[in-house]
């Protein structure tokens, strides 16, 4: 008894100490949002603003097309969450599960999508996009985030970790591959989609590089581009220095979504267990 | 099973929604009326014209505004769309844009990146078309006039420019005993104010104001090394036709351990520094040298009482680094356009004061220069005086190459093996010299 | 006849075709031109000039190169090793039935979302040498100032312990998923059998989880490989080259010095590298499974 009572105290002080490392940083971001600037200037740290302002804030929203950039970046990432699952999951099923010849030259292709930097080819494919009148759209954007093979590899994966007596049993029951893929394998796919949705979404409303080329333009303009070419610049390297309580506002603003989608998501992952776990 | 069927068809309307979204602004696109930041709509008998604004937050505000007004008030019949870049997306998509046929009308473009944008043939050619809109080289600052050539040829509107000087925490001056009045205008006044102003305020053995910040990395640095080069009597970065290294001299070694002896001899630049700026908001450090950009960040701060000077005189003359922005015509050989863009042009340079008053940039041009308006910005006199003496990078092809400020390119690899204090200066020298005339024989 | 003549749709060459069909044209025909553009002098403007292997040989007589590969290197080694196992570690943690799990998790997982320009200007600023937030504090305890960004035999390390916090969260997510996979029985026939928790860890979760073990490393090795936007906020690169990668460099090399066939040529290298290190992991995991 005593001896659990002594490894469950441990449990939650490293619990506690991991927390408080991934925390900090966050205060941080977050005490600072909350300072006037003089104060963020101020030669030492405090935790506390001495005076709170919501300044930060009002500026951010007040001077930029903030919830217009927001819906931008919802529109591109939801898209590309969407077409990545409706693409991969069906890649992912069929690399674990089903016989084809040159499937691993197939899948050898697929990984090619994580092993080469996105940039080495982003001025071809700009200039693809261009020919291709798909410059400054959403689609423009959504179309070349969603062919990173990350999710087929996750799926397959996670297929094969599946017990195969399920779905061959299904097989002699006279089902289809589709049948098998959509009854079977798809209801216990639940955590590893929960995972690539939320892969898919962070990389997506975060990424940069690609939206900052092919969506200067104000109409499809995303978050990321929005803040980094308006508010802050990040090329700007050691010299300059960022507004820092304004650039903490828009982060702060700016993560809003994803972490309301992570804690909506998280529940999934405690499914899991009841699901599978037979008593 | 009805469910997954739901799902499906969900899926399916959604994707329809995106085509059905993203096909919006293509068709706008064709019409050559996308809508700007502003939102309003190009009358259908304007000629609308596309304008690149690199110049990098929090700056490029202030030409928002003035494209704004532009549009507002013009009389040329003329509607500008705005789009925000920054300076590296900006050198990167004018290559890619006008590969594919789609370049803007005019783009804001640095002094130093024209040779490069002409050599690949991107820039019109507008020497023909100063004068038609009312640009004479009597107007301008001279430097900035000659910087818009290339070859003889003139390919951009000088916009303003932006010299180094020397920024003074009055405050700080005063409390180390020095006269605000009286900046440092020797060598011998910078280093007695620069070690006036190094101190342990709180006695705890560790000094923790100083004299100066400087970066230990970064463009500034190797700029103002450059400065101190060519305030040396035949002081030189290149040879005379822009073919080879021609710092690796008494000179340049002496302004470089100049540099090196500020940091580990007289410490009055703190070790390793990271954000000079940053700390002379702070009150951390009493001086910095940096171009007039820097008062729009120090201007945010309150109670933070400054003044500047220019940049002291080190060795034999005055001399300072300084870049210019520019207005540049991509050639898209479309007359009507051209026209509109160049009238734009007009109406900045026209309006470059209001650049000044709240992006801290020099005007380039002499009535400007000479109007009370601008006599009244007491913190701009500084860069005004530096004017004359005010130099420009060389003028090469390969300037991204030689003077980058990555990691890897040579000057900052100058730089930081002597402020980071990892080799001897000679060293220093002799390694960067290789690399810029491999650079330059490419 | 007729029937072995009708299309099969439940071939696998149909669940792969959607995908296929986008990967070709907005991947593969784009990416496979950076093989023949590493032969190339390009910049953008005007038609590629063949210059042979010239790039390759540029590239292996630049002083840097040796220096930039082994920090790539090393860099990989580190993130990959130390970022599994405590994605690892933590999942498991945070899969403990404990109270506040829910909220532990989503601060765990909370830098995670957001993005590399903020996590790298927030780490920057709080890594500042002379009056940085982590050098505010040793100084109080009485240790030396630390370098974090402008030391070049420490700026590395700083960027893996912004990882740490700042990517970690990918690896937790995934094996937490993953872990909900197996069957609970296996534990509870483990604890009858009177297995110890370590026990059970080594025996059932490790090996059930070896398909996902893969999945992580290897993603974290390409990754890490291709390690950019922190080198690129936090520290450009430097101090002297010192966190300068590949692929680092054959960006500043495209989207600087517009010398885009030297880029290709760089990620070339980069490419054939990558592609030695995942076979290299995906051959030990045969092995181990043989």
């Amino acid at each position: 008894m005593t001896k659990r009572k002594i490894s469950q105290f441990f449990t939650y002080l490293l619990l506690f100490l991991v927390t408080a490392y991934y925390l900090i940083p966050i205060l941080v971001l977050v005490s600072t949002s909350l300072k006037p600037e003089g104060q963020v200037l101020s030669r030492t740290w405090e935790w506390i603003p001495r005076e709170f302002t919501l300044e930060n804030y009002k500026y951010v929203l007040q001077n930029f097309p903030f919830l217009k950039w927001t819906l931008n970046s919802l529109l591109v990432t939801s898209g590309t969450v969407l077409l990545t699952l409706m693409i991969s999951l069906p890649a992912g099923y069929a690399f674990a599960r089903l016989k084809m010849r040159g499937k691993n030259i197939l899948f050898s292709l697929v990984m090619l999508t994580i092993m080469i930097p996105f940039f080495a080819y982003t001025p071809q494919l700009y200039l693809l996009i261009t020919k291709m009148g798909l410059k400054n759209t959403y689609l423009g954007l959504i179309i070349p985030m969603s062919t990173s093979g990350v999710s087929i590899f996750l799926f397959k994966q996670f297929i094969e970790q599946l017990p195969p007596d399920l779905d061959e049993a299904a097989v002699l029951d006279g089902c289809s591959n589709w049948g098998v893929f959509l009854r079977i394998i798809m209801p216990l796919m639940k955590p590893a989609i929960v995972t690539s949705v939320i892969f898919t979404a962070v990389k997506s409303w975060n990424s940069l590089m690609w939206p900052l080329i092919a969506s200067s333009d104000n109409a499809v303009k995303t978050l990321p581009v929005g803040l980094s070419v308006n508010i802050f610049q990040v090329e700007t390297g050691l010299a300059n220095q960022p507004p820092y309580g304004v650039v903490m506002a828009a982060a702060l603003l700016s993560i809003i979504f994803p972490v309301l989608l992570f804690i909506f998501l998280q529940r999934y992952f405690v499914q899991g267990i009841a699901t599978t776990g037979l008593k | 099973m009805l469910k997954k069927y739901q799902i499906l068809a969900l899926l399916l309307a959604l994707s329809l929604v995106f085509v059905s979204c993203s096909k919006t602004p293509k068709t706008a696109e064709t019409a050559n009326t996308t809508s700007a930041e502003t939102e309003v709509e190009a009358p259908a008998e304007k000629t609308t014209i596309v304008f690149w604004n690199g110049v990098g937050a929090p700056e490029n505000v202030v030409l928002t505004e003035l494209v704004k007004e532009y549009n507002e008030t013009n009389q040329d019949n003329v509607y500008v769309e705005e789009v925000i870049l920054d300076w590296s997306t900006l050198y990167s998509k004018i290559l890619l844009d006008f590969e594919t046929g789609t370049p803007p009308d005019i783009m804001t473009i640095q002094q130093s990146g024209l040779y490069q944008n002409v050599d690949l043939g991107i820039l019109a050619d507008i020497t023909d078309l100063m004068p038609e809109y009312g640009f004479e080289k009597e107007d301008f600052v001279e430097s900035a006039w000659n910087g818009s050539f290339i070859d003889g040829k003139q390919y951009a509107v000088p916009f303003d420019l932006h010299p180094l000087a020397l920024y003074y925490n009055t405050g700080l001056f005063e409390e180390a005993g020095l006269d605000p009045a009286n900046p440092p205008a020797t060598m011998k006044e910078f280093l007695s104010a620069a070690q006036k102003l190094t101190k342990d305020t709180n006695g705890d053995g560790t000094t923790d104001q100083y004299g100066m910040g400087l970066a230990y990395s970064g463009g500034l640095p190797f700029r103002l090394w450059m400065s101190l080069l060519w305030q040396h009597d035949g002081g030189n970065v290149l040879n005379e036709d822009n073919t080879a290294a021609a710092f690796n001299t008494e000179a340049g070694l002496e302004s470089l351990e100049f540099l090196h002896d500020l940091v580990y001899t007289y410490k009055v630049i703190p070790e390793q520094e990271q954000s000079p700026d940053e700390d002379f908001m702070k009150g951390i450090v009493g001086m910095v040298i940096s171009g007039p950009w820097s008062q729009f960040d120090f201007n945010s701060v309150d109670g933070l009482e400054y003044a500047t000077a220019p940049l002291p005189v080190f060795y034999d003359q005055e001399a300072a680094w300084a870049d210019s922005h520019m207005l540049a015509l991509p050639d898209t050989k479309d007359e009507t356009r051209m026209a509109a863009a160049m009238s734009f042009a007009r109406f900045l340079s026209d309006n470059s004061l209001t650049w000044t008053q709240k992006a801290g940039h020099l005007p380039v041009k002499q009535s400007v220069l000479e109007s009370a308006d601008f006599k009244a910005l007491d913190k701009a006199q500084a860069f005004a005086e530096t004017l004359p003496n005010a130099h420009y990078y060389p003028s090469i092809k390969n300037e991204s190459l030689v003077f980058g400020r990555d990691s890897n390119s040579p000057f900052v690899v100058l730089m930081e093996s002597t402020l980071l204090n990892t080799k001897t200066r000679q060293e220093a020298l002799n390694e960067v010299e290789i690399m810029v005339n491999e650079l330059l024989s490419q | 006849m007729f029937s072995k003549k009708r299309i099969n749709f439940g071939s696998a060459g149909w669940f792969l075709l959607p995908y296929f069909l986008i990967y070709f044209i907005f991947f593969f025909l784009p990416a496979i031109s950076i093989l023949p553009m590493s032969f190339t002098e390009w910049s953008i403007v005007g038609t590629p000039k063949f210059i042979g292997f010239e790039n390759f040989i540029k590239i292996f007589n630049d002083r840097y190169f040796v220096k930039t590969l082994s920090n790539t290197f090393f860099y990989t080694i580190l993130v990959t090793v130390i970022l599994s196992v405590l994605g690892l570690l933590l999942a498991i943690l945070l899969n403990q039935k404990l109270r506040g799990r829910s909220i532990a998790r989503t601060i765990v997982i909370m830098p995670y979302v957001i993005s590399s320009a903020v996590a790298g200007i927030l780490w920057r600023w709080m890594f500042e040498r002379n009056f940085g937030i982590i050098n505010n504090y040793l100084q109080q305890f009485g240790l030396p100032f630390v370098g974090w960004l402008s030391d070049p035999n420490i700026a590395l390390y700083s960027i893996v312990i912004m990882n740490i916090w700042w990517s970690v969260g990918f690896n937790t997510v995934t094996f937490l998923a993953a872990i909900q996979g197996i069957p609970e029985e296996l534990y509870q026939a483990a604890q009858v059998d009177g297995a110890s928790s370590l026990q059970s860890f080594f025996y059932i979760t490790i090996p059930q989880l070896k398909p996902i073990i893969l999945y992580v490393t290897v993603l974290c090795a390409a990754n890490s490989f291709q390690m950019f936007d922190e080198a690129y906020v936090m520290t450009q690169g430097g101090p002297l080259g010192s966190t300068t990668t590949l692929v680092y460099k054959s960006y500043v090399e495209a989207f600087k010095n517009f010398r885009l066939g030297y880029s290709a040529a760089l990620s070339v290298i980069t490419c054939l590298i990558i592609i030695m290190i995942t076979l290299i992991q995906m051959g030990a995991n045969k092995r181990r499974n043989a």
